[in-house]
């Protein structure tokens, strides 16, 4: 199956028989039924005639061989038996015997000469014993030795015989010889007769059936070794091998002279006939054999058939090549199929004609019907017949009305199908646009998506960079400082550049916590009542530095009548703190911040409102969304992680609250505003002191001076942590005792006076909990010892688990000085509020 | 006709059938057998020649029993003539001295006579059932080899012989040698079954091979007998059996043959009987010119033969065709040459041996100081012979002859086995007569005068003619042999080692009814005494009581 099955060319459709034309089918069909067996009985005659008339010809030749091979045989015989005559005469005898009578010689001669005149004999002579020719018909031959001629030997055998055709050396001729024993009265051989006949008298016989029958037929004399000895129509060819001799057989008879001068030529330059001595051979030992042999021979096929001669060991054979065998009844045959072929054609031709007019009317109804196809409604056949044909025509007719009634009411049908469609149509439209809009939405979700990861990876690469750059600033100075070689000046400025960097990346980190614990939903509240203006205060107070530093005009409106609120004050705190410092951040130098707490209907409003570069307002929705900063590049001119607001306003929504931010656009400054629920009841009094955790402010005096001599057992794995607090606590006053292990803190607690434990809680081997719980159960006053659990687990239910097991407190590493401080202090007063 | 086709004849095998069947097939049926008819009648059978066996049985008369059937060992000459009916050579001679193939299908000769490669038959198997392979062709090359014998000549220029597979053997000569196929076709030359699993040759075992018939017994002393092979690969044989009997005296064989005890002589009775022989009716009697000759062997290790003038006296004293006359009864031609002239191509009319001139003779004798004594007898000498014909007769006439110039010679009967073990072997003799082939190649000039001949008994060495024997073997251009063959004659004639005598002829005798002999109706076809065509009908007739 090719392309052409798809796309048929027209030409080869009309070829297809369902396609012809009925009379074309008809034609072909009539035709066909002419030619087929007309032919059939042509080619088998044919056929049959072949193999009949070579069976007959190869039987004819046989017939006509084996007179032809009677014919040589008698013509052999006869020179054989003339020969004899003259062998067996007496006189013959007498002289080769050696008797010498004076005319004994001549009578001889006389009797070869009359038997050479009478019987063609070319010559006649005998020889003696030793081969040597000593009377012959002609003079010349005297005294010539043929003691190696086969006929002479023969002869010298005892036997009476012909020997095959051979070239004479002194004679240039080839002759025939036979010969015979001349034997003495005592029947001993005494020497040989011989005589030669030209070939002439063979040649005759086998001319004769040159063509006999007119088939080209050629008769074909050969001996044993397939050497042809007679060629009735060209001498020249006698001695053609019929078949290439064995090599060294050829070469023999070359040596020899066989054949004359040209031996070698002749008995190699035959036709190649296989098989054929091969079958002559057998043919020699068993006349029964196959006389018939087909050879192949040049692209021809020859039939041949062969005879045995009877007095020498030749063959004689008739060859007829088959295309003359067949050549009659190839004639015949012809004429024979281009009879049955004219037959065809007039038998065709009247089937032709014969159908065109049977289907005329048909073709009237096929034209008919091709104009009602093309729209025509008004056409019909119209044949008045009575016959089948006119019947189909008014049946055709009947249709072609009915199909024009058809087709007006298909009309109307159509008019309503129009109108439908155009329905539909709009239907589809529409439900297009549906389509549309989901695709918009789809596409925008989208690209929020995008937007939310390049934002995140944003983020990080600022996480990276923020994290990095206080470090920075603390190592150049750690190197300056260990350098030793800064003034004064130089070290406060130095030990005041690494402390602000610490606490910043110390912010950082507690930023990514708190965000951290939001989104996975660990952030908890501890809620207590709280004084906001105090918060407001804390938080000031810790952002007092960069206030400073910018000479930024705080303004404070604090309502103390809505300072009473409820919730967890360090988040609160850092509520507040945040919302400060990223004011103070965007806020140029000299600009103003005002911080308002006020009360509006059941609810405490904090507001933050600074002069700063205001936010645009695509970006205020944003605003409060994790990891997102109004400007995102690397060159930004202002750094943070752009957590706080986020972590803003996780907390307010924690705290059952609502926080906004409103600006009037870039430049125009921004206000964030914070709603928290007041709530039903708020307890009237409130801690007035608290150890409230916050970031660079000085140990407030009245801490400092109650930890004054006060006795520390530090309890720390941490060689870094062990070598500094005492310092700094020293500075307080503080004498404090550093333990490395569990086991060393109960050793020094038995044997020092300690007023107070500060205790890591990750310790290998015995940690701070197994510690506190042996503390606890000791006896006497160390049982009761206040402590603080110092560390790195600063998570809520970390605390809760500190304080379960026994210490007093819970402070996350790294602790601040002034919150180390006045927690020491809150202790060693004898306070024990619960953070 | 009838034995091509399946019936008898069509129409009772059709008529049955035709009763079963309507009339439409019947007709369709009648049609095809006719058909059938037609193509069986068509095709002639080729004859009866596929057929084996039912031939009758050939009883050969052999001049003696032979000693062992080892076809090519030279200690028992009786045995060769029951080696073509036993074994198969490579290729095989037929009379008129044409190679046809024989174990070898084909065969090819290349680098310049060096390198002979033989293409062997497929499907043959010897008579114990072993296929015949290569490799049975190259042990027996290879016993020949180690124990020389007739074909020693070739054997000796054999360098290696491959068999790349199972039917193809390669020869490699060690130089060109022009006889080398003629050799293998010739005697000595049988393929023999190589030993395989275990000892299938051991001395004393039932001879082995692949001839058109196998051995069947031997009743020592009185037969030997051999069955058809009817796996023969070759046509034939038609023989069921071949009886050999054996007996010493040539001149009863005919009598055998007339009364119906025997079909075939291999014994030539005395040539003086042949004309009557061939008289009688129940016999045939072929005659044909062969490549046999006679001559007088000379001892030349022995005084008086080392002086040539007594061998030329010698030559000189004899009348060959008063020889020929007396002995041979004419049959063949007197022997003045050296070579035989059946291959014309080799032989050199022009040298001769000395013609008749006794007073030439006496006068050399003389002057080699033999001279006669009070009865005119100038040397006393032995001539050792068998008594067979024409042997025999030979030697009378010799000896008849020579007395005329004054030499004496006694004829010393002895066996055929005696002349192999002291003239052949030993060469102790002083004068004895040796006959035989002389063809089909001048190669065999080497064995009868080079200085290592086998059959060289006459202690005759020239390195001249060896050189121009060895010439003629060197090439295969038949000129060149020619010349060389012709210059070695030359030289025999000129140092007569030997007085030519005689140039035989080939005698065969025989039951008429017999047919298909090598010399017959088989010529052309199988080499001597292979009787693988031949028939012998009538043949228990005869026995019956045909007397």
């Amino acid at each position: 199956m090719t392309g052409a099955g798809k796309d048929p060319a027209p030409w080869r459709d009309r070829l297809l028989w369902r396609n012809w034309p009925w009379a074309a089918k008809l034609a072909f069909l009539l035709g066909l039924l002419a030619i087929v067996p007309l032919a059939i009985v042509t080619l088998y005659n044919a056929a049959a005639g072949r193999a009949e008339l070579i069976t007959a010809t190869r039987e004819q030749n046989l017939r006509q061989a084996r007179n032809t091979a009677g014919a040589i045989d008698d013509y052999l015989r006869g020179v054989l038996s003339d020969l004899r005559i003259v062998a067996i005469a007496p006189e013959t005898s007498r002289f080769l015997a050696g008797e010498s009578h004076p005319h004994l010689p001549e009578d001889v001669r006389l009797s070869l000469l009359q038997m050479r005149d009478t019987h063609r004999f070319d010559a006649l002579y005998l020889t003696d014993s030793n081969g040597r020719v000593v009377l012959a018909t002609s003079d010349r031959l005297l005294g010539r030795s043929y003691v190696s001629a086969p006929y002479v030997r023969n002869a010298m055998a005892g036997n009476a015989s012909l020997d095959a055709p051979r070239w004479d050396p002194q004679d240039r001729r080839v002759f025939l010889h036979a010969s015979a024993p001349v034997r003495d009265a005592l029947g001993r051989i005494a020497g040989a007769a011989v005589g030669r006949v030209s070939l002439e008298g063979i040649d005759h016989i086998v001319m004769a059936d040159t063509n006999y029958a007119g088939r080209a037929e050629i008769g074909v004399l050969w001996d044993s070794n397939g050497i042809r000895l007679s060629h009735p129509t060209q001498p020249p060819l006698r001695f053609r091998a019929l078949e290439p001799l064995p090599p060294d057989t050829a070469a023999r008879f070359a040596a020899e002279n066989r054949f004359g001068p040209d031996t070698l030529k002749r008995v190699n330059g035959g036709p190649l006939l296989p098989d054929l001595v091969e079958r002559s051979r057998w043919l020699l030992y068993d006349e029964g054999s196959d006389p018939f042999l087909r050879i192949q021979s040049g692209g021809r096929v020859i039939h041949a058939a062969l005879v045995p001669l009877k007095s020498v060991n030749w063959l004689y054979g008739i060859f007829s090549p088959e295309d003359a065998i067949l050549a009659s009844i190839q004639q015949q045959t012809r004429r024979n199929l281009l009879l049955a072929g004219l037959t065809a054609l007039l038998a065709a031709a009247a089937a032709f004609a014969a159908a065109r007019w049977v289907t005329s009317p048909l073709r009237q109804v096929g034209r008919a019907a091709r104009a009602l196809a093309a729209g025509d409604m008004t056409r019909r056949v119209g044949i008045d017949q009575r016959d089948e044909v006119g019947t189909l025509a008014a049946a055709f007719d009947a249709m072609a009305e009915s199909l024009a009634a058809k087709e007006a009411e298909l009309r109307g049908y159509a008019d309503h199908l129009e109108q439908r469609v155009e329905e539909q149509t709009a239907a589809l439209r529409a439900s297009g646009e549906e389509l549309r809009a989901l695709y918009a939405r789809e596409q925008e979700l989208r690209r929020a998506a995008e937007e939310a990861n390049r934002t995140k990876d944003e983020f990080l690469s600022t996480v990276s960079h923020e994290l990095r750059t206080p470090l920075n600033a603390i190592l150049g100075w750690t190197w300056l400082l260990s350098s030793g070689k800064l003034d004064e000046e130089g070290l406060r400025r130095g030990v005041a550049t690494i402390e602000r960097n610490a606490r910043a990346q110390s912010q950082i980190i507690d930023d990514l916590l708190d965000v951290s614990r939001i989104i996975t939903g660990k952030l908890r509240l501890s809620i207590e009542p709280v004084d906001l203006i105090q918060v407001v205060e804390a938080a000031l107070d810790s952002i007092s530095p960069a206030v400073d530093a910018k000479e930024i005009w705080i303004e404070r409106r604090l309502d103390p009548e809505a300072a009473r609120a409820k919730g967890d004050p360090q988040r609160l705190q850092q509520i507040v703190w945040n919302l400060l410092s990223n004011a103070v951040k965007f806020t140029p130098r000299g600009g103003r911040v005002e911080i308002a707490v006020a009360r509006r209907d059941s609810q405490t409003e904090i507001q933050v409102s600074d002069t700063g570069i205001g936010i645009p307002p695509d970006f205020l929705g944003h605003v409060f969304d994790r990891f997102r900063q109004a400007d995102s590049s690397s060159t930004r001119a202002h750094g943070g992680l752009g957590l706080g607001l986020a972590i803003v306003r996780h907390l307010v929504e924690l705290h059952g609250g609502t926080v906004e931010a409103r600006s009037g656009g870039e430049g125009r400054g921004a206000t964030f505003l914070v709603r928290l629920p007041v709530p039903a009841l708020v307890p009237a009094a409130l801690p007035s002191e608290r150890a409230v955790p916050a970031g660079g402010r000085p140990v407030p005096a009245k801490a400092a001076s109650a930890v004054e001599g006060l006795n520390v057992l530090l309890v720390d794995d941490e060689a870094d942590t062990r070598e500094m607090l005492p310092i700094v606590l020293s500075q307080f006053g503080v004498r404090v005792t550093a333990a490395s292990s569990a086991a060393e803190a109960l050793d020094a607690l038995e044997h020092s006076r300690i007023d107070l434990l500060v205790a890591d809680i990750g310790m290998p081997g015995e940690d701070g909990y197994s510690l506190i719980g042996k503390v606890r159960s000791l006896n006497g006053r160390n049982g009761s010892l206040p402590a603080i659990a110092l560390t790195a687990y600063a998570a809520e239910p970390d605390r809760q688990k500190a304080l379960a097991a026994g210490f007093q407190l819970h402070l996350a590493k790294p602790v601040e000085t002034n919150e180390l401080v006045s927690a020491l202090a809150a202790l060693a007063s004898g306070g024990r509020q619960a953070l | 006709m009838s034995s091509g086709a399946p019936f008898p004849a069509g129409r009772e095998y059709i008529a049955p059938v035709g009763m079963l069947v309507p009339g439409s097939l019947r007709t369709a049926a009648l049609l095809a057998a006719l058909l059938l008819l037609w193509t069986a009648c068509g095709r002639r059978s080729p004859s009866a020649l596929e057929a084996k066996g039912g031939g009758g049985e050939l009883r050969v008369v052999l001049p003696a029993e032979p000693t062992e059937l080892d076809p090519n060992s030279s200690r028992d000459e009786i045995a060769h003539l029951l080696a073509p009916s036993l074994y198969s050579r490579l290729l095989m001679l037929d009379a008129d001295s044409r190679l046809h193939p024989d174990l070898a299908e084909s065969w090819e000769v290349s680098q310049g006579g060096l390198l002979y490669t033989f293409h062997l038959r497929h499907g043959v198997r010897w008579h114990d059932g072993h296929p015949f392979e290569a490799a049975d062709v190259r042990w027996t090359l290879e016993q020949l080899a180690k124990h020389p014998a007739f074909a020693a000549e070739a054997v000796r220029r054999i360098d290696w012989v491959e068999t790349p597979d199972e039917h193809t053997v390669i020869v490699h000569l060690r130089e060109p040698w022009a006889p080398f196929l003629s050799t293998l076709a010739g005697f000595g030359t049988f393929i023999l079954p190589r030993p395989s699993e275990g000892a299938r040759w051991p001395a004393g075992a039932p001879p082995v091979g692949t001839g058109p018939f196998r051995f069947a017994e031997w009743v020592p002393g009185r037969r030997i007998v051999l069955a058809a092979n009817r796996s023969f690969f070759r046509p034939g044989p038609f023989l069921d059996r071949v009886v050999y009997t054996f007996e010493p005296d040539p001149n009863r064989g005919p009598g055998l043959l007339t009364t119906g005890q025997a079909d075939y002589l291999v014994q030539r009775p005395s040539l003086a009987l042949l004309p009557r022989l061939a008289r009688d009716p129940r016999l045939r009697v072929l005659t044909s010119p062969s490549d046999g000759r006679y001559y007088l062997a000379f001892n030349l290790r022995r005084r008086p033969f080392d002086d040539p003038r007594v061998r030329e006296a010698f030559n000189r004293a004899l009348d060959r065709p008063a020889l020929l006359e007396h002995a041979l009864y004419g049959y063949g031609a007197p022997g003045f040459g050296f070579y035989t002239p059946a291959v014309a191509w080799a032989y050199d009319p022009a040298a001769r041996a000395p013609g008749l001139d006794r007073a030439r003779a006496r006068a050399l004798l003389d002057a080699a100081g033999f001279r006669p004594d009070a009865e005119g007898v100038r040397l006393k000498l032995v001539l050792s012979c068998a008594p067979i014909a024409p042997y025999w007769e030979i030697a009378e006439v010799v000896a008849k002859q020579l007395r005329t110039v004054g030499i004496s010679v006694h004829l010393e009967q002895i066996t055929g086995r005696q002349w192999m073990e002291r003239v052949l072997q030993r060469h102790d003799f002083e004068l004895t007569l040796i006959g035989g082939n002389h063809g089909p190649d001048p190669e065999n000039l080497n064995l009868r005068f080079g200085s290592r001949g086998t059959t060289q008994i006459m202690g005759y060495t020239n390195a001249q003619l060896d050189a121009a024997l060895s010439e003629g073997a060197r090439t295969v251009d038949l000129a060149r042999r020619a010349r060389a063959y012709f210059q070695a004659q030359e030289i025999l004639a000129h140092d007569l080692p030997i007085a030519p005598l005689a140039e035989g002829v080939q005698i065969t005798i025989y039951r008429r009814g017999v047919t298909g002999l090598p010399r017959a109706e088989a010529r052309g076809l199988v080499p001597e005494y292979d009787f693988s065509l031949v028939r012998a009908r009538g043949g228990a007739q005869n026995r019956g009581g045909g007397r």
